[in-house]
């Protein structure tokens, strides 16, 4: 009964909503207070980092006045390249057609497109363009043909048989046939982009094969690809904020935000950068997709992807053609001033695969103070 | 058996409530170790907390362990409470309710003959608790700024009494101080973009102290024999206890979790000293004055003095009618125990340089059930602290309930 009458009592009596009345006798240490501060960027500077392109959705191909690219790829196992049947018999005919998905230059002008047999072998692990710099393959192609930039229909190479049939010979000795590498030639004036395997319109291996008047066709679709990107009008990174896509480069960013005490409260932290048309080259099909990473070391580059921030664009003077971009970097800041130690950000494209797009924005130097990089910290002191 | 029943579903109560922590309080609990409890016995909350002094067979009197040697049968007590603080700075109001288990103790008489009682139990030494949010337009939205405390200190209790002399009674108790206390901010906001934070420091804090008791009934002649005499005079002295703290302070933000430092130390508790005394006027009136002393500007917290802390003076005066719990016939009201009382309480809290006082009047019944039960009622009614100086005032209701049990254990067997 007692038990019965307690529990009544509590659960009718008790009442744990706030009340606002005791704010005023609390001492001061326990007390919030808002602060906002603005920092400008400290210094800022670009690198090149060659990228990964292994396993990249597109391959690509050509030259322009900025930038040159070329591609290599191979038709690999399990899916058997040329399956007993096509090793025993006359190869009559091989096509290999690519989709194109992506092309940078003039449209309706013709891109000559060259593949050449790659004679030294290579590994698809943390491929990049140092490592397509120690590949050998042989000067003289083995198929061309001239592509239409802008076009959407197939380009189609005619492949010599004796190449397929040394393929074959390539595999029943169980040697990985090394495959090839597709690229233009100095009077190119744009770039291709084909699509890769996976899904529908992916590169296609076609054999005709067979007894004469009875042919049989395979098509191979899986195989590995990686390609090599270089930037040729060389701008000036130390001194600018170049994020490019394909070669690629990032950014670094640092700001002295020692006035925000340790141990704040980070409520919200907003990157502020304005993009600067000099240096830019855009591409319409492949949208911003710029983040804001946590530098963790300022010799290797190394960053942190758990807490990156995602840059959004607004337009604030389309005359002057002004696009804002801003980021919220509040985990990255609260790291800053809690455990982490403040080395800057590195801004970076995410899609650095999928092109050669460039963004460049003003450095904390630009003449034009409203469009320098700045770092808004709306924090609590405790 | 009906006593080791209850016992047994008191435990199963106990553990699965969070009785360690004491909920709902007062601002004032955010300084120190949190609000004081002096709990003795719901008898004596009904007396003005009066208890040094006070004997008595049929109530667990924790304040002072010699008290235990009038137990003739094992007894167990417990108790829980209700609270309804209401606070006004001058400006505004706003009232919390809550309520908790208050403590347990169980006393077994091991020698009857010399007053040697063992006594096991619990009972709160503190109480953290406050719960204040303010809200503040800003453009775009508004923000609400959270302060929360939580927790408390409980003392595990371990003791004996032994009588000396037929007027002269000692008892002893170690106490083992284990607690939390929680200190939460948060700043919250409604506009998109803004991240939402807040602060917890923790505090894990565990320590020994010892408590010693002594009762004096030779003053005066007892009017019978086997009685005490009208006059008990006592003494109880409690350590002072070094606390042993590990405290975290974590930063939460998003879904993150942040621990940013830890750091261990210790929290010094001042010793406490009270002196009381009872007149058990006749037969069925008893009179019983306290006067306790702690000296908190001894207080250290990681080496250092609170200046919101000041040493503390209670006292507490308190009548109790006795009931006719043994005359046949006698009606409810006949057989019920009233008390009355007063309590002042110069508490150890001394905010923006102004002390902070309370006083209490208390009311209590006791009410036998069945002869081997015994339900008391205390409450306390009374005003804390001032609205001057950006301070609050807090109006106090409190009601306690505790039932005490009795049975004879270890009855030898009739051997024929």
């Amino acid at each position: 009964m007692l038990a019965l009458t307690g529990m009544m009592i509590y659960s009718i009596g008790c009442d744990e909503d706030p009340i606002s009345v005791g704010e005023g006798i609390l001492p001061d240490e326990d007390f919030i207070t808002i602060d906002t501060l603005v920092f400008m960027a400290k210094e800022s500077f670009s690198y090149e980092i060659p990228i990964v392109t292994s396993g990249s959705q597109t391959m690509f191909a050509g030259e322009t006045d900025k930038h040159r690219v070329e591609s290599i790829f191979r038709f690999i196992s399990p899916v058997t390249l040329t399956p007993d049947t096509v090793r025993n018999s006359e190869i009559f005919e091989a096509t290999l057609s690519l989709t194109p998905v992506y092309s940078m230059g003039d449209s309706s002008e013709t891109l000559p497109l060259y593949l050449h047999e790659v004679i030294s072998g290579w590994s698809t692990t943390d491929f990049n363009r140092d490592v397509f710099e120690t590949i050998y393959w042989r000067s003289k192609s083995v198929a061309d043909t001239v592509a239409m930039v802008g076009d959407t229909n197939q380009t189609v190479f005619r492949l010599p048989r004796e190449l397929i049939a040394h393929w074959a010979q390539q595999e029943e000795e169980s040697i990985v046939t090394p495959g090839l590498v597709l690229r233009s030639d100095e009077s190119a004036n744009s770039i291709i982009g084909f699509r890769g395997p996976g899904g529908e319109n992916g590169p296609e291996l076609r054999i005709i094969y067979g007894v004469s008047g009875s042919p049989d066709t395979v098509t191979i679709t899986q195989n590995a690809r990686a390609f090599a990107a270089y930037m040729k009008d060389e701008p000036d990174l130390q001194n600018n904020i170049i994020i490019q896509a394909g070669v690629s480069t990032r950014a670094v960013l640092k700001f002295d935000i020692h006035e925000i005490p340790k141990g704040a409260l980070i409520h919200s932290a907003e990157l502020e950068l304005f993009k600067n048309p000099e240096f830019t080259i855009s591409h319409p099909e492949i949208g911003d997709s710029i983040f804001a990473h946590q530098l963790t070391d300022n010799n290797k580059f190394l960053m942190r992807t758990a807490n990156r921030a995602r840059f959004n664009t607004s337009v604030i003077d389309s005359i002057n053609n002004i696009i804002r971009y801003s980021s919220l970097v509040s985990e990255i800041v609260q790291d800053w001033v809690t455990v982490g130690e403040n080395l800057g950000f590195i801004i970076r494209d995410n899609s650095e695969t999928l092109g050669l797009h460039r963004t460049s924005f003003y450095t904390e130097t630009g003449t034009d103070e409203a469009l320098r990089p700045r770092l808004k910290i709306i924090y609590s002191r405790i | 058996m009906r006593l080791r029943t209850f016992i047994i579903i008191a435990i199963f109560v106990t553990s699965s409530t969070d009785f360690l922590e004491a909920k709902g309080g007062s601002a004032y609990s955010r300084f120190g170790i949190g609000e004081r409890f002096h709990l003795a016995s719901v008898r004596s909350i009904g007396m003005g907390g009066a208890s040094i002094a006070l004997r008595g067979a049929n109530h667990f009197n924790v304040a002072n362990p010699a008290s235990w040697s009038d137990f003739p049968v094992v007894q167990f007590s417990g108790s829980m409470y209700y609270q309804n603080i209401r606070s006004d700075d001058g400006v505004q109001s706003g009232g919390i309710g809550s309520g908790n288990i208050n403590g347990a103790m169980l006393g077994l008489p091991i020698l009857p003959s010399r007053g040697v009682t063992i006594a096991l139990g619990f009972m709160p030494m503190s109480n953290l608790g406050y719960n204040i949010e303010t809200r503040t337009d800003i453009p775009g939205g508004h923000q609400a700024t959270k302060y929360i405390g939580n927790g408390g200190i409980t003392n595990l209790a371990a003791g004996s009494s032994l009588q000396l002399h037929r007027t002269i009674s000692i008892g002893a108790m170690a106490l083992y101080r284990v607690g939390l206390l929680n200190y939460e901010w948060s700043n919250q906001f409604s506009i998109p973009g803004y991240g939402s934070a807040f602060t917890i420091r923790e505090l894990d804090l565990r320590g020994v102290a010892g408590q010693f008791g002594v009762m004096y009934s030779g003053l005066l002649s007892p009017r019978r024999d086997g009685e005490y005499g009208p006059v008990t005079i006592g003494v109880t002295f409690t350590t002072p206890t070094r606390l042993n703290v590990e405290e975290e302070y974590k930063i939460v933000y998003g879904t993150g979790v942040d621990t940013t430092t830890v750091r261990t130390g210790t929290i010094e508790l001042p010793y406490s000293v009270g002196v009381g005394i009872s007149l058990r006027a006749d037969q069925r009136n008893i009179f019983a004055l306290d006067a306790r002393y702690e000296p908190w500007d001894n207080y250290r917290r990681f080496g250092s003095a609170d200046a919101h802390l000041r040493n503390a003076t209670r006292i507490g005066f308190g009548w109790e009618r006795l009931g006719r719990y043994d005359e046949i016939g006698a009606g409810f009201i006949e057989r019920t125990t009233f008390r009355l009382g007063f309590l002042y309480n110069a508490s150890y809290f001394n905010i923006h340089n102004q002390p902070i006082n309370e006083t209490f009047l208390t009311f209590g019944v006791g009410i036998p059930l069945s002869g081997v039960a015994v339900l008391d009622i205390g409450s306390q009614i009374g005003i804390r602290g001032t609205t001057e100086n950006n301070l609050q005032r807090d109006t106090v209701f409190r009601l306690f309930f505790s039932l005490s049990l009795f049975e004879r254990w270890f009855i030898p067997p009739i051997i024929e």
